[in-house]
C-alpha cells in the first residue's frame, strides 16, 4: 500500500514541491521518530542496513564494541522463535503485545515460554501478567526527547515534571545494560541526541540547543541544508528519475467456509487510544465503555441475534464473546469491532496470518462464525 | 520436535514460499528470495530453512529450493 501510494503520487508529479506528498496517518505520534532511529530490526539510524560495512563500523567505534551485520527479529519472529525454545527473553517498553497482536493464545504461550520478560510501563497491562520483572515507565510529561511527526519534524519534548518513578526510562535502559556488562554513560538526553547526529548524516546539524533555538527543524538538517529540508525531492530522486515498485494485489490466504462465512476486520475508534491502557483509565470511557461487534442485520436476523446481545464469535484461531450492535455501516458478510478492551479478547480470534514483505499482521481479514451466546458473558 | 515447533517451522517455509510468489519480478526469483532472506531474515531463521528444505522439500516452492541454496547461513 505505501509503495502504490508513493508510485501514485510519482506518476502523477504530486511530490517534491509545495502543497503535494504523501501524509500518512499514523497510530501513534512518534512512528516517525522510532523508524528514524532505527527500531527496524534491520537497520541503524537513518535508514542504514546492518549489513553496511561503513555505517556499521562508525557505530562500533563509538560504541566500542562489535557489531553484527546480520537483521534481527520482528516481533512475530521472536514469539516463534520463543515457542521453539530458542528466544529466551524480551524487554517490553511502553507497548502491549498480549493484547494488541494478533492470535492472543500464540502471543502468551510464547511470553510464557520465555525465561525472562522484563516490562516497563505507565500501568500494569496485559504483557505485564507474564512479566518476570516490572519497571514504572513515564508518561510524555516527565520526558525530555523529542517527537518526529510524519512532515519529518523533529519536536522537542520538555517535562513539565521530574520522572514520578525518579529515573526517566533512558535512564532505566541504560542501568540495565550497565547491570549486564555494558556501561552507558550519558549525563542527560541532550547527550543522546548528540550521538545520534554524530552517527546520522540526516540528523548531523539536530541538537537540543539548535532545537530551542529554531522551535523544530525537518530532517535532513546537516551541512547541506543547515535549515532543514521542508520538501524533499524538489530537484531529483534518490534513484535517477525515481523509481517505480511493482505493486501486485496479493490476496489473502484467510478463506471464508461453511463453519467460518463472515468475514471480521478490527480497528480502531477516536476516543480510545490503541489498546487503551490510558484511554480506558479516563472518562473516555463514557463515550466507549466496551467493544461491540458491529453486524448487518440480514447477518444478524439470520442468526437470530438482536441489538446489544451476547454473542460468541469464532475463528480458526480462537473464541471470544462480544455484544452485538445491529450495524448499516457495516455491509453483509462482514463483521467489525475494536480492541481497546482486554476483556473482549479480540485479537484472541485474529490469526497470525501477515504480509510477505514486512510481517505486518493481517488484522483485517478473519474468517469467523457469529452465533448468539445466551446469557452474560464469562 | 513438539506441535508448536513444528507449526513454527512451517511458517517459516509458508513465509519464504509466499516471498517467492510475491517478488516484484518473475525474472531471477530465487536471487530475489535470497536478497530477501538476507535482508531481513536472522541467521538462525535462514538456517532452520536450510534444515527443513533438507527434511521436507515437497512443502517448498522450487524457485525457495534455489534460494535457500544461493542465501549464505
Amino acid at each position: 500500500m505505501v509503495m502504490a501510494m508513493a508510485n501514485l503520487a510519482m506518476a502523477t508529479g504530486n511530490i517534491g514541491r509545495r502543497g503535494v506528498g504523501v501524509n500518512p496517518l499514523r497510530g501513534q505520534n512518534n512512528v516517525q521518530g522510532a523508524c528514524d532511529m532505527g527500531s527496524f530490526p534491520h537497520e541503524f539510524a537513518g535508514y542504514r542496513h546492518v549489513s553496511d560495512d561503513s555505517v556499521r563500523q562508525q557505530f562500533a567505534d563509538i560504541w566500542g564494541v562489535s557489531l553484527r551485520e546480520d537483521p534481527g527479529m520482528r516481533i512475530p519472529n521472536m514469539l516463534d522463535g520463543a515457542i521453539a525454545g530458542h528466544f529466551r527473553g524480551l524487554y517490553v517498553q511502553g507497548e502491549d503485545i498480549a493484547q494488541s497482536d494478533p492470535n492472543t493464545h500464540h502471543v502468551t504461550a510464547a511470553l510464557q515460554a520465555m525465561d525472562c520478560v522484563v516490562v516497563q510501563d505507565l500501568f500494569l497491562n496485559e504483557t505485564a501478567k507474564y512479566a518476570h520483572v516490572f519497571l514504572p515507565g513515564t508518561s510524555f510529561l516527565e520526558k525530555d526527547g523529542t517527537f518526529t511527526n510524519a512532515e519529518r519534524r523533529i519536536n522537542r519534548v520538555r517535562p513539565v515534571m521530574p520522572p514520578r518513578s525518579g529515573k526517566a526510562e533512558w535512564q532505566v535502559t541504560c542501568d540495565l545494560s550497565a547491570a549486564m556488562g555494558y556501561p552507558m554513560d550519558y549525563p542527560n538526553s541532550a547527550a543522546i541526541m548528540d550521538e545520534i547526529a554524530a552517527l546520522t548524516p540526516t540528523f548531523a546539524g539536530v541538537s537540543f540547543s539548535y532545537l530551542d533555538k529554531v522551535g523544530s527543524v525537518q530532517w535532513p538538517c546537516n551541512d547541506s541544508a543547515p535549515l532543514g529540508t521542508p520538501i524533499m525531492h524538489e530537484q531529483q530522486f534518490v534513484r535517477g528519475s525515481g523509481q517505480f515498485m511493482t505493486t501486485p494485489y496479493v490476496p489473502t490466504d484467510e478463506r471464508t467456509t461453511r463453519k467460518y462465512p463472515l468475514v471480521l476486520t478490527t480497528g480502531r475508534i477516536l476516543s480510545q487510544y490503541n489498546v487503551g491502557a490510558q484511554t480506558r483509565r479516563t472518562d473516555n470511557q463514557r463515550w466507549h465503555g466496551e467493544d461491540l461487534l458491529d453486524i448487518h442485520e440480514s447477518d444478524a436476523q439470520l442468526r437470530g441475534i438482536a441489538n446489544g446481545d451476547w454473542i460468541e464469535v469464532a475463528s480458526r484461531a480462537g473464541t471470544t464473546r462480544l455484544r452485538a450492535r445491529i450495524s448499516s455501516a457495516i455491509p453483509a458478510g462482514v463483521v467489525y469491532t475494536t480492541f481497546h478492551h482486554p476483556v473482549s479478547g479480540t485479537n484472541v480470534i485474529t490469526t497470525d496470518n501477515s504480509d510477505w514483505a514486512t510481517n505486518c499482521p493481517e488484522y483485517k481479514v478473519t474468517a469467523v462464525e457469529v452465533r448468539p451466546a445466551g446469557g452474560m458473558s464469562p | 520436535m513438539t506441535a508448536a515447533t513444528v507449526m513454527t517451522s512451517h511458517r517459516l517455509v509458508a513465509m519464504a514460499n509466499q516471498i517467492a510468489n510475491n517478488v516484484p519480478s518473475r525474472e531471477g526469483v530465487a536471487e530475489q528470495v535470497a536478497h530477501h532472506m538476507q535482508q531481513f531474515w536472522t541467521p538462525p531463521m535462514r538456517r532452520e530453512l536450510q534444515l527443513l528444505a533438507q527434511s521436507e522439500p515437497e512443502l517448498f516452492d522450487a524457485a525457495v529450493l534455489d534460494a535457500v541454496a544461493l542465501a549464505p547461513v
